[in-house]
């Protein structure tokens, strides 16, 4: 319900980015624009001409030989978890 | 919830829309003539008539082709070669098609090591391209079997099923007119569902010189035909000097050492259940006991010295459960993942006590609701991109926004880029943003030297207490670092370590006795991880 209210909110208010409703539209704009260029590559980029994002160290692995990431960095930084409740939530002492 | 059942809606109604369009047929194919590899004879498919011929297309870089080529050379060729044919007496041939015209000596190591006996040069990816070709690997089993050059696609299939599954195929194909059927010289093997394994261990450690910080998790993923199960544990460590803020006639704050640990339990299922839209199903279940950081550790200390009478003992504990499905929009080359996910919090609260009112503990259960949506894709030969985008709805909070983009370039040869850029918000004021950079250079066919570089920003916690904020200020950090990773055919390692810095703002005027919880520190980061497939 939330989610629609916001949406709502947002158009109404004319796209003003200087909300949080603002930053949701950023955010899925700039999901669409990326979506749209990812899609509109599929089958651009002939199986010939794969060799260099077919190397391991250009996949996206889930392998920690791959990430550069330390995951204990996310107990630092609240911004860059993205997942679990308390820590998610930013604040773990906040009402 | 009705944000989730919408979004479901959407995806499901986008999927298998899509899907419902590229239903797969069998279909018909005239030949083709293309030449040896690094010769200048030229081989017919009608070459072949009569026979049943399973097309490998393969690329020297492409990694999981190699499994392919090896297990079709050993256990569909030279099996039926010993036999004389399929079950009903059909000759088989696996030609190798090599879609790679660059490098040829890479190519031909590719050949040796596999041990191909027919390759040919399918300049341009023309063949594959004809037979619709969705990423490599890419197995197709062509018959000819009535005469008349014409061949039908019997199967096709973009990543590998295992040999049995195209031994299952080659044996299913018959004559029209079974008098034909020739008299089996052994009977058929019994189709056994392919299986594979890998573990994965890494250690991660972050500390500075009053915190000391352990993460060490251990993964086992076995793969069974179409399903993957994904079993993770994890073991963390937090060791804290404890040292509050000295204040005047506070004389019941006490410095004190706290050593907690966490253990994480995490299974995920994946399972494939459509070949053509390739559509996985994804399952997550989890759970774990102990602190999720270490602020909540000295918080909580904070609290049992403070309101020693009123205190809680905390135990905090979670568990988790997600549903995802991901459509493989190009087989190793795309897709679009959508996730939900629930997580329930029992966490440390934080304490309050006003004037004249009774000590009041905040809400000590969370529960967490997650959005998630996933794209990747290959937009140039020399550029992998991939972008997340989330929405998290936790108890009491308002919800928080969130997505990365990740573009991996491969500036040249042996030079590669991985850039990230990360945002995430939360009403009525939080924002963070940060940068990932990290630059690896291929030293050799083994050896990987990287340099890496971090930073983030945020705009401090949200926090409503009256008189005592533990919500930290606005942080900046930076991290730079220094990696090496080794590679083999079926293990990796990687050590990569550097220095890492945080630096907090100004604390609120109702937060001094945290001033020691959100002071700057200099910390040391180290990562260690392991992989092997076998």
């Amino acid at each position: 319900m939330r989610f629609k209210e916001v949406i709502l909110k947002e158009f109404c208010q004319g796209f003003s980015f200087a909300t949080v409703q603002g930053a949701m539209i950023k955010i899925l704009l700039f999901g669409l624009l990326v979506c749209g260029v990812g899609c509109a590559s599929v089958g651009q980029v002939s199986i010939s001409e794969q060799r260099l994002v077919s190397k391991p160290n250009m996949l996206f692995s889930q392998s920690g030989v791959f990430i550069y990431q330390n995951r204990l960095i996310a107990q630092i930084e609240p911004g860059s978890a993205t997942s679990g409740g308390g820590q998610a939530a930013g604040c773990t002492s906040c009402k | 919830m009705r944000l989730l059942r919408n979004s479901f809606a959407i995806l499901l109604g986008l999927v298998f829309g899509v899907a419902g369009s590229r239903a797969a047929t069998t279909v018909a194919f005239t030949s083709f003539e293309l030449n040896k590899f690094g010769s200048d004879e030229s081989v017919k498919l009608d070459d072949f008539a009569g026979s049943i011929v399973v097309l490998d297309f393969f690329a020297y870089w492409c990694v999981p082709c190699r499994k392919v080529s090896s297990d079709l050379e050993e256990y569909v060729q030279k099996f039926y070669t010993a036999k004389g044919g399929n079950a009903a007496g059909f000759p088989v041939q696996v030609v190798s098609m090599n879609i790679e015209q660059g490098r040829a000596a890479k190519t031909r190591q590719y050949i040796n090591q596999t041990g191909m006996s027919l390759v040919l040069d399918d300049v341009g990816g023309k063949v594959y391209q004809s037979l619709n070709g969705r990423g490599i690997p890419y197995v197709v089993v062509l018959t000819e079997t009535a005469g008349g050059s014409q061949w039908e696609d019997s199967y096709s299939h973009a990543g590998y099923e295992g040999y049995e599954k195209v031994r299952e195929v080659i044996d299913s194909i018959r004559p029209d007119n079974p008098q034909a059927i020739r008299q089996l010289d052994k009977p058929i093997p019994s189709v056994a569902i392919p299986s594979a394994h890998g573990l994965e261990i890494g250690t991660d450690g972050l500390w500075a010189n009053d915190i000391f910080l352990t993460d060490t998790t251990a993964t086992h993923v076995f793969t069974r035909g179409v399903t993957e199960f994904r079993t993770s544990y994890s073991y963390s460590t937090i060791g804290l000097e404890y040292d509050p803020a000295e204040e005047a006639f506070v004389f019941w704050r006490q410095p004190t050492n706290i050593s907690e640990r966490r253990q994480t339990l995490q299974e995920a299922i994946r399972h494939t259940f459509s070949d053509w839209p390739s559509l996985t199903l994804n399952g997550a279940l989890g759970g774990y006991d102990g602190y999720q950081d270490y602020r909540s550790v000295w918080l909580n200390e904070f609290y049992r010295q403070e309101y020693p009478d009123d205190y809680i003992e905390a135990e905090p504990w979670g568990v988790n459960v997600g549903i995802g499905l991901r459509w493989e929009l190009a087989p190793t080359t795309g897709f679009l993942q959508f996730d939900y996910a629930w997580q329930k919090d029992e966490i440390a609260p934080g304490y309050e006590k006003k004037p004249f009112e009774p000590l009041a503990r905040g809400r000590d259960d969370l529960d967490t609701h997650t959005v998630r949506v996933m794209l990747e894709n290959v937009l140039t030969p020399s550029l992998r991109s991939q972008i997340t985008g989330l929405v998290m709805d936790t108890t009491g909070r308002e919800l928080r926004y969130g997505g990365q983009a990740s573009l991996n370039w491969a500036l040249a040869e042996s030079w590669v880029l991985r850039s990230t850029v990360g945002y995430s918000e939360e009403a009525p004021r939080f924002e963070a943003w940060f940068v990932d950079e990290t630059l690896e250079m291929d030293i050799d066919e083994q050896w990987y030297f990287s340099l890496t570089g971090r930073w983030y920003t945020d705009t401090g916690e949200i926090d409503d207490s009256l008189l005592l904020s533990s919500a930290a200020p606005e942080l900046e950090t930076w991290h730079i670092g220094l990696g090496i990773r080794w590679q083999g055919a079926n293990s990796a390692v990687k050590l990569s370590g550097g220095p890492y810095f945080t630096r907090y703002g100004a604390l609120g005027p109702y937060a001094e006795p945290f001033h020691n919880l959100y002071r700057g520190r200099d910390w040391g980061v180290a990562q260690l991880a392991f992989t092997h497939q076998f």
